[in-house]
């Protein structure tokens, strides 16, 4: 009988997952798990403080901290690095050379150039090379188990953009749709399919309530965000968080061509503009701008982690943008407290007000 | 690219600015000579006036470039070699915020950016260089506009987000090179991604300067840089001496020319002669601190605002560093130009420099450092502004001592911004460490 974890995994069964993209479908071909390390929110810092500075960002204090606590490697047989940021490579290495964690790592290297060719090329050996190293580590991906993955994650892509597309449904808080969401990051595929569509059965809510913004940033934390959003008379209306809207292709999926290594490979060609991984000085700009105005929009409220330089080096140019369409913007910061601080609600309320979302 | 403006250009470029220059190190030189000796400060370098020099040329050049002649704003680790021969002026904002950093106008300039909405928590280089472009105010005069901005990611991500503002800003064309992180081995798949976007570089290039880029002309500057390179190396190897014939924060200063000014012959010209001065020091037994006591390593990027004051205090323990990390990643790499073809040389000399190379790397190369220099100890700065090379620090601090018994100590600061330096604490803390050290 395999051994048990107080959650019932059984141990080593996991793939841990750092964010913010990485294709998820090797594991899936696997029979393993994926859970994904965003954060988590108020985690009281322990050991970490010996291994950071204090100007590390939380999201990588944070992960540290839970893998030197052993909580990764009590769950999970292998953690991917996708090579998020610097801090997140730094995280990788202190991983792989240092032995932070006590577990084995994969990195995955996102192709950043504006060179096209170039980009589909190394793309693709990447895959290969990820594909190599996890099959090193946790056995052969038998092809027909990594089709089956790649069919799989293919239909939660479609769904997930369909709830983020139709919005709120009757019964579904905006909450619990963003729970729903983000369910992915922890749940095996079929069965946080079964999650989402039980939520796609309910009715879509035909005269939503609150004002429409634009909600962007890296996770929709620290929580409570959405209620404070909900309570100054808002909803979320177009999403450019990287744990939910840019991770999730909203325009038509590339067919399938029958290989699944190129399915995965077009799929991540497919994924909106992300800072993390979009280096086009203007790809996201007329993205966010363009989401923006489909929702129709009165407003955008950016959370963003401290010290998150890719969420910081675009901040002001789409705020820019979307000042230019019209749509004032707020701008909180998070350290990933427990509780949302009064500072962020009293912030959500003066956009609530500026927009006017409690107007009759 | 305007006749005349090319012939204002070479006017200022070659006979103006050399002559300003010129006088300004007479003058310069005069005064070192009338200088009082600082003990324990050894005598300062002869070549530094040179440097000065150097440096105002370069930027005193740069004033007229636009419009006669291709201007490229480039990353310190892109492939610059590619510009060399055709007949680009390369602008790297990098040095031109270390300047400022150094001539204690970055605050001002970081102010400058984070009035137009950039954040403090961006890297202190990026928001002086943004902040003088939104001002239009820079303490060497002026910047040309570019024409071609060149980003290559082997030193960080950090660029990736400071180009795409400089694009916008700008409205220049941006290339980029993308290097991808080597945790392990350079990949076959690695360089063919590297190469691939040189080429489209070079392509680029030709384009905007109206050029073809010649086979020869491109391996002649990579032998320059190659030569540079290691001449530069030799330079710093002359600390392995003991005592250490000159001050290494003066290294700091002295990198400029490989760094403003690799691919071209100048660079060469201007190592050969310090290593000259630097070998007849030490063939004379010139120490650069006198009754040098205490040896140390630096990692990471220098306190610009504080050298002098970081210079003073290790000089009256009698400490000296005699190796940096961030000088040596100049001259590391050099053997790797000569890998034949020139574009597979160039994707793998810049794929393989130190920040884009995992922690197992740096600290093999930390403890040979510290092994080479006789160093003991390590001074490590944990740079708000830089944080590949910080992230991983401590955990490098505590290896180093466990398994090279080679102690350090980390100093939390900032390369430019002022702000972000208590130099109280950090003084505290190195004045401890060496006393720690016996």
């Amino acid at each position: 009988m395999e051994a048990r974890s107080a959650e019932g995994v059984p141990v080593g069964a996991a793939v841990a997952a750092l964010p913010v993209e990485h294709p998820r479908e090797f594991a899936t071909a696997l029979g393993r798990i994926t859970r994904e390390i965003w954060g988590p929110p108020g985690l009281p810092q322990q050991r970490g403080r010996a291994w950071l500075p204090s100007f590390a960002c939380p999201m990588t204090r944070n992960a540290l901290e839970m893998l030197l606590r052993g909580d990764v490697a009590a769950s999970a047989a292998l953690l991917v690095v996708p090579h998020t940021c610097d801090s997140m490579q730094a995280l990788a290495s202190q991983v792989m050379d240092l032995g932070a964690g006590g577990i084995p790592a994969v990195t995955f290297y996102h192709p950043r150039t504006l060179d096209a060719g170039a980009r589909a090329s190394f793309l693709r050996d990447e895959l290969r090379r990820f594909r190599t190293e996890m099959e090193r580590l946790l056995g052969p991906v038998a092809d027909d188990r990594l089709a089956k993955a790649v069919a799989i994650h293919r239909e939660a892509d479609v769904l997930a953009a369909r709830l983020l597309r139709e919005g709120p449904r009757a019964g579904l808080p905006q909450t619990e749709q963003y729970a729903v969401l983000r369910a992915r990051e922890r749940l095996a595929v079929e069965e946080w399919l079964a999650l989402m569509r039980d939520a796609l059965d309910r009715r879509v809510e035909p005269r939503p309530r609150g004002a429409p913004i634009v909600l962007s940033g890296i996770v929709p934390e620290p929580p409570g965000l959405l209620d404070a959003i909900a309570a100054s008379g808002m909803r979320v209306g177009f999403d450019d968080t990287a744990c939910v809207g840019r991770r999730i292709p909203r325009d038509r999926l590339p067919e399938p061509t029958g290989d699944p290594m190129e399915d995965i490979a077009r799929r991540y060609e497919a994924l909106p503009p992300c800072p993390t991984r979009t280096v086009d000085p203007t790809t996201r700009l007329d993205w966010v701008v363009a989401g923006a105005r489909a929702a129709g929009v009165r407003g955008a409220l950016f959370v963003v982690p401290a010290r998150c330089e890719p969420e910081l080096f675009d901040l002001a140019a789409v705020r820019g943008a979307l000042r230019t369409a019209g749509v004032p913007s707020v701008v909180v910061e998070t350290d990933f407290e427990a509780a949302l601080p009064a500072s962020i609600a009293t912030r959500i309320e003066a956009l609530g007000e500026m927009i006017g979302a409690r107007s009759p | 690219m305007g006749l005349l403006r090319r012939i204002r250009h070479e006017a200022e470029a070659r006979l103006v600015g050399p002559a300003i220059a010129g006088l300004n190190a007479a003058r310069r030189l005069r005064r070192l000579e009338a200088k009082a000796p600082r003990p324990p400060l050894g005598p300062p370098l002869r070549n530094g006036v040179r440097l000065r020099a150097i440096v105002e040329r370069y930027y005193f050049a740069g004033r007229t470039a636009d419009g006669a002649r291709p201007v490229a704003w480039v990353t310190s680790g892109a492939p610059v070699e590619v510009l060399r021969p055709l007949g680009y002026y390369v602008v790297y904002p990098e040095n031109h915020a270390a300047v400022c950093g150094a001539m204690r106008t970055a605050r001002d300039l970081c102010e400058a950016a984070e009035r137009a909405g950039h954040s403090r928590d961006l890297c202190s280089y990026a928001r002086t260089d943004i902040g003088a472009l939104l001002a239009g105010r820079t303490p060497v005069g002026r910047l040309p506009k570019p024409d071609l901005l060149v980003c290559c990611t082997n030193i960080c991500q950090t660029v990736a987000g400071w180009y795409r503002t400089l694009a916008r800003e700008t409205g220049a064309r941006l290339v980029f090179v993308d290097t991808p992180f080597l945790q392990g081995d350079l990949l076959p798949h690695h360089t063919a991604y590297v190469r691939r976007q040189v080429e489209t570089l070079a392509a680029e290039a030709e384009r905007v300067a109206g050029r073809e880029l010649r086979m020869p002309d491109l391996e002649r500057s990579l032998r320059s840089a190659q030569d540079a390179a290691f001449l530069w190396g030799e330079c710093l190897a002359t600390a392995r001496a003991r005592p250490a014939p000159w001050v290494g924060i003066e290294a700091f200063f002295h990198m400029a020319p490989i760094v403003v000014l690799r691919g071209l012959d100048e660079a060469q010209a201007y190592y050969r002669d310090l290593l000259g001065e630097l070998r007849e020091r030490s063939a004379a037994g010139v120490a650069g601190i006198e009754g040098e006591r205490v040896r140390l390593v630096w990692d990471n990027l220098p306190i610009w605002s504080e050298l002098r004051r970081l210079g003073d205090l290790l000089a009256a323990r009698r400490a000296n560093l005699v190796a940096a990390t961030y000088t040596h990643a100049w001259s590391e790499c050099a053997d790797l130009f000569s890998a034949g073809d020139p574009f597979d040389a160039i994707a793998a000399t810049y794929t393989s420099v130190l920040l884009n190379r995992d922690l197992a790397h740096r600290a093999r190369g930390l403890a040979d450092l510290a092994r080479r220099y006789g160093a003991h100890g390590v001074l490590f700065h944990s740079d708000r502004s830089c944080k590949p090379y910080s992230l991983g620090q401590h955990g490098l601090r505590d290896l180093l001592a466990r398994e090279h018994g080679i102690p350090g100590v980390v100093v939390e600061a900032d390369h430019s911004d002022p702000r972000s330096v208590a130099w109280e604490a950090a003084a505290g803390r190195i004045e401890a460490f060496i006393e720690g050290l016996g």
